[in-house]
């Protein structure tokens, strides 16, 4: 800069910076005349005088920085539940630490990310809380599961993620040697989560290789969804931002991102036509890998004219290596890479957001048809014009709620190509055409709403949003039925994610109603609505409903004769679910297998749809029995399971529960208190305190005790179980409801009935108020609390509740244990009344009854045979009862507990009968073996024991 | 060191006795670098990190308030030109611990290497620019330095500069002006 022309600018500026636009052009003119390089000057000042200051907050964000790097005030320190172990890396938002759980006895080893403190203020501190939680849920295979968050005491916020240990896509398909169809495969994948993610509400902004690791397995995983907006601060603003003073990585951004326009689902499918064509042709099509790689400041992409790959690769002067590592010579690479693939590219890279793919689907989909040799899609932009203007003009809208109507509209704008594509007639395809703008424009019309300048007050919540928006759809789409059967049945999704099973079922039919009367002929679109709809009476107990459906839809797709689909398995596999809760299960067995056929011949293992398919087999085996072969499927689930999500994934310990079950069925304790154990680990681990499936692992685990004999210990449990229910389902709801009958059941055993009554009660109005089909577990409850009556001195009481007649719905269902047991409460409760013959013969009754059983149903045998004994000893019939006792003995030692407990109390009462027959020394004996197991059993503090040990004193002394 | 050496050596420097800056500037340099790791381990009571509040809080600690004007005004001069030197060299640590880093074998790859990029890049071209700017207005970088990382009033500038206030009004408005348009150029 020369002085003096410094100081003439300085002059001129001072003089017209605060004069009117049009004096202020008079005098520039006037003052400069020839002399270009003062206007030049002058009017660059200008501009710069109307830019915002970036200056101040970008020190801010440096002056965090320096602090960042400090590893050694972190390692070893405890941020939340985990302990820091080593740095893995730094970045401009926090540094990365990997850590342990550190209260917990396996090995869980989780990425910490601490955030620079500076960044996360105020409202962005709020917004990362909502955020999470909507990140929490994110669970897909090819996804780092964002597991926990929060802030240090000191106030610094983390997240703590799953540790994925692989290396970055591009690295790894060059190390692997990959060739160009198995580099597009696995590109695929990649879409495919970022579509899941989509439709999850979740934009992810920063897909770039450093941002998708593949795992030894060849499995990528997408690291840092939504981080990006979670912490970029101009991400909400709608701010133009002064370049160089943004968080963001240039190199893989969308130009929207990089020039500061609205970010939205079509940015990551630029960002991944980026990626593509780079895992394809080694290469950037700006050529801003060779700049990086001289350390130079990028210069400005030109948008508009992004290269061709095999372009690019000409120009490289390493493309023979380049060609090399994908097992190609470099004119093979550039055969393979011409025609299709550089199309698809070209699209994937179009400048304007809306002549992209519109969804990551779209672009997958794409891929699918040049893996398949189909010829691929080049539909001209309908919808996406659309979504860009509006995105022009409410640059401020919730983000939240533009995601949501994004992710929507991507849904029924693919569904709709999927309807045209099914026409034949051109007259409908073009009609069709126009439904996909009627879509987008009604869907977009939404955002109006959101918009504060249209309406007033608080921006509305997606859920408002919806609601709206179905008012709406009725009357605004009502000229193009299709188009509103697709945003029917989108929103019905919608609102089955939010558990409006209701509305989601009645969005459903409808939709339904209008593909079957305008498509008649679209099969494929009619059995995936029919099976929504059964699926959705399924889940709301309507099991006629959700089998008429359900059989409907499998019908019309035989009579179809169309190829095996994604939602016939989920027809046949939620048919098998109805059938079984209906009783068939050898039915629902077949079909389960049928539809673990299908999705083994559709998706290629390990797979999730694959392994839900197993899993519910293993259920179906538990519950009629075949022990061994659920154990093979469940072990085989877990596996896939853990090959699909990592070890520390919800389904896993889903199956690890059921897994538990079996082994206990088994009487394989150790291994049932293992898995029991595991599944509570995992649960603790990936959920918040309070969720609702850590309760539910909890309470296997006390049944694990309570079938080993520890009583106490599992009474314990149960407690906890229930107050943890109560937290995480409210202290009315069913699970409650049956933790309390579970926790009562343990408390009468170990002698505190009083106690017991009340949570009998309460559980019993629970059930009775629930809609839920609870009558088994009320007859249940019913029987556990009479015998609690009885047993607190008011047989009378318990007579009331023990007479009811059951439900004529659930007799079928009240035999074996629920029988016995009702039997013999209401025995105990005449022969506390003092009517032993009554007494007798329901006792009587009921033993017939057990008897009459196959032996490995009988379940309750050692109980009626012990009730039995007892009252053959009030009646002074010892032989008799010795005999009973002694088969009851028998009994009880099949059931295979460590501490056989029930066992010891047949040993106090042949303790009695030798007491009864004078025989002090083997009555003593008898208590003295008994006392011990019982002592270890109940725990010190039981009053039954306390009770017991009386009694066996009394009769040895005497 | 006592405060009241610092309190000396500042007296001194202001006196203008050349050594005591030469013994005052590690001073500075060390307590702001100590400041800002003790900020982000949260171990102050601010919840931003502003330089300038850093350079104030460095004031505190090491001068105490019982100082001439004259003084507290030196040290922050002092003290803006020292926090500019910890971003930079601290933007310099880190490219350089980059270009050596590769050999390491990726397990979890941070995001945003080119986000760090970024802000080291913000910090040097700002450096480079007040350098630029030095060279044909040493008055007006020397404005925008105090005003940037030692948060100073225009009065405090004025009286630092020796300058009226309305000059340094004028002056920070067209150095801004020019500053902004040059780090968009960057």
């Amino acid at each position: 800069m020369d002085p003096a022309l410094w100081r003439r600018a300085e002059a001129l500026f001072g003089e017209i910076a605060d004069l009117p636009a049009e004096r202020r052009a008079a005098r520039l003119d006037q003052a400069c005349g020839d002399d270009n390089a003062l206007r030049d000057l002058v009017e660059t000042l200008l501009e710069g005088d109307r830019l915002e200051d970036r200056v101040a907050p970008a020190l801010e964000r440096a002056a965090a920085d320096v602090g960042v790097d400090q590893e050694s005030v972190w390692l070893g320190r405890a941020v939340g539940a985990y302990t820091l172990t080593g740095k893995i890396a730094a970045g401009g938002m926090g540094v990365v630490y990997r850590g342990r759980r550190s209260d917990a006895s396996y090995d869980q080893e989780v990425a910490v990310k601490l955030l620079t403190s500076s960044l996360v203020t105020g409202e962005l501190r709020r917004r990362l809380l909502v955020e999470r939680q909507i990140l929490a849920n994110l669970n897909h295979p090819n996804i780092c599961r964002l597991l926990d968050g929060g802030e240090t005491d000191e106030g610094v916020p983390f997240l703590v993620m799953e540790l994925i240990e692989g290396e970055p896509i591009t690295e790894w398909c060059d190390h692997q040697g990959l060739g160009v169809r198995e580099r597009v495969a696995l590109g695929r994948q990649v879409c495919e989560a970022v579509q899941f993610a989509h439709r999850n509400l979740v934009v992810h902004r920063d897909i770039k290789p450093g941002n998708i690791l593949v795992t030894a397995d060849g499995v990528p995983k997408l690291l840092d969804f939504g981080i990006a907006k979670l912490l970029d601060p101009v991400a909400d603003s709608g701010h133009t931002t002064v370049a160089g003073f943004r968080m963001l990585s240039p190199r893989y951004a969308s130009p929207e991102q990089v020039l500061g326009g609205a970010v939205t689902t079509a940015s990551d499918t630029y960002s991944l036509g980026l990626l593509l064509f780079e895992m394809l042709c080694g290469s950037d099509p700006f050529g801003r890998d060779e700049s990086s790689a001289t350390g130079g400041r990028m210069p400005m992409p030109d948008f508009e004219h992004p290269a061709r790959p095999t372009r690019r690769l000409a120009q490289r002067d390493d493309a023979e290596s380049i060609a090399r590592r994908r097992d190609a010579t470099v004119a093979g690479l550039a055969r393979s890479l011409k025609g299709d693939l550089e199309t698809i590219l070209a699209k994937a890279l179009r400048n304007e957001p809306e002549r992209r793919y519109q969804t990551a689907r779209e672009l997958a989909d794409e891929l699918d048809r040049y893996l398949d040799s189909r010829p691929v899609l080049a539909r001209p932009p309908t919808a996406g014009y659309l979504v860009s203007r509006f995105w022009r003009r409410h640059k401020g809208a919730s983000i939240a709620a533009a995601v949501a109507v994004f992710a929507m509209l991507a849904g029924t704008t693919a569904a709709t190509v999927g309807f045209i594509q099914a026409r034949e007639s051109e007259r409908v395809a073009a009609a069709e055409a126009r439904n996909a703008e009627a879509i987008s424009g009604f869907l977009l019309s939404l955002f109006e709403e959101s918009d504060p300048e249209v309406s007033v007050g608080e921006p509305r919540s997606v859920r408002e949003l919806l609601d709206i928006g179905m008012e709406r759809a009725d009357r605004e789409l009502a000229a193009s039925p299709l188009a509103l059967a697709s945003v029917k049945e989108t929103m019905s999704e919608v609102y089955k994610s939010l558990s409006e099973f209701d509305v989601a079922q009645r969005l459903n039919e409808e939709a339904y109603a209008l593909v079957l009367e305008h498509t008649p002929d679209d099969s494929d679109a009619q059995v995936r609505l029919m099976g929504d709809i059964g699926d959705l009476a399924r889940i709301r107990e309507d099991l006629t409903e959700a089998r008429r459906w359900l059989e409907q839809a499998r019908d019309l797709h035989l009579a179809s004769g169309g190829p095996e689909t994604r939602a016939l398995a989920s027809v046949l596999n939620n048919l098998a679910l109805v059938l079984e809760s209906e009783g068939e299960h050898d039915a629902a067995l077949a079909l389960m297998k049928e539809s673990l056929a299908v999705r083994q011949r559709l998706f290629v293992a390990p797979n999730d749809q694959i392994s839900v398919s197993l899993h519910n087999i293993g259920w179906l085996l538990s519950r009629n029995g075949d022990l061994d072969e659920a154990e093979r499927y469940l072990r085989e689930a877990i596996a896939m399971r853990e090959a699909v999500w990592g070890e520390f994934h919800p389904r896993v310990a889903l199956t690890t529960v059921i897994l538990s079950r079996v082994q206990k069925a088994k009487g394989d304790w150790e291994a049932a208190e293992r898995s029991a154990h595991r599944a509570l680990e995992i649960n603790r681990a990936v959920f918040e305190p309070g969720h609702r499936d850590i309760p539910l692992a909890l309470f296997e685990l006390a049944a694990v005790k309570e079938g080993v004999g520890e009583l106490a210990a599992a009474n314990e449990l149960y407690r906890e179980t229930l107050a943890l229910d109560i937290e995480a389902n409210g202290p009315r709801s069913f699970d409650a409801a049956y933790s309390m009958k579970t926790y009562a059941r343990t408390l009468v055993d170990l002698g505190r009935p009083d106690e017991a009554i009340p949570l009998f009660e309460e559980a019993l109005s629970i059930f009775r108020e629930s809609g839920r089909n609870t009558l088994r577990p009320a007859y249940d409850t019913t029987t556990h609390l009479g015998r609690a009556l009885t047993l607190a001195g008011q047989p009378n009481v318990a007579l009331e509740y023990l007479s009811e007649a059951p439900d004529e719905s659930i007799v079928s269902y009240v035999k074996g244990r629920m029988f016995a047991e009702r039997g013999l409460a209401l025995s105990a409760a005449e022969l506390a009344l003092g009517r032993d013959d009554a007494a007798l013969s329901y006792a009587d009754s009921v033993l017939a009854a057990e008897e009459a059983l196959a032996p490995e149903e009988r379940n309750r045998l050692g109980e009626a045979l012990q009730a039995r004994a007892r009252l053959a000893i009030g009646r002074g019939e010892a032989d008799m009862a010795e005999a009973l006792l002694a088969r009851a003995a028998e009994d009880f030692a099949t059931r295979g507990a460590t501490i056989d407990w029930r066992s010891a109390l047949v040993e106090l009462d042949r303790s009695r009968i030798a007491c009864f027959e004078g025989d002090a020394l083997r009555a003593e004996a008898l208590a003295g073996g008994a006392l011990p197991v019982l002592r270890e059993a109940f725990g010190d503090d039981s009053p039954r024991l306390a009770q017991l040990e009386h009694c066996a004193h009394r009769s040895a002394g005497r | 060191m006592t405060d009241e050496d610092i309190t000396q050596l500042l007296h001194r420097w202001s006196a203008g006795e050349a050594q005591a800056l030469d013994r005052l500037t590690p001073l500075v340099y060390e307590q702001l670098h100590a400041l800002a790791r003790r900020h982000f381990r949260g171990e102050s009571a601010g919840h931003t990190l502003q330089p300038t509040a850093l350079v104030n809080e460095a004031y505190q600690m090491l001068v105490g308030v019982d100082v001439e004007f004259q003084d507290r005004h030196h040290f922050l001069a002092l003290a803006s030109r020292m926090m500019r030197r910890v971003l930079v060299n601290h933007a310099h640590a880190r490219n350089a611990s980059k270009r050596g880093g590769g050999a390491l074998h990726v397990t979890w790859t941070e995001d945003l290497p080119s986000n760090d990029s970024a802000l080291e890049a913000d910090i040097l071209s700002l450096d480079a620019a007040l350098d630029e700017l030095e060279r044909f207005d040493e008055r007006k970088a020397r404005a925008l330095e105090l005003h940037y990382f030692a948060g100073m009033t225009y009065a405090e500038m004025a009286e630092v500069l020796e300058v009226a206030e309305s000059t340094v009004h004028s002056d920070l408005r067209i150095s801004k002006a020019w500053l902004f348009k040059r780090l968009e150029a960057a």
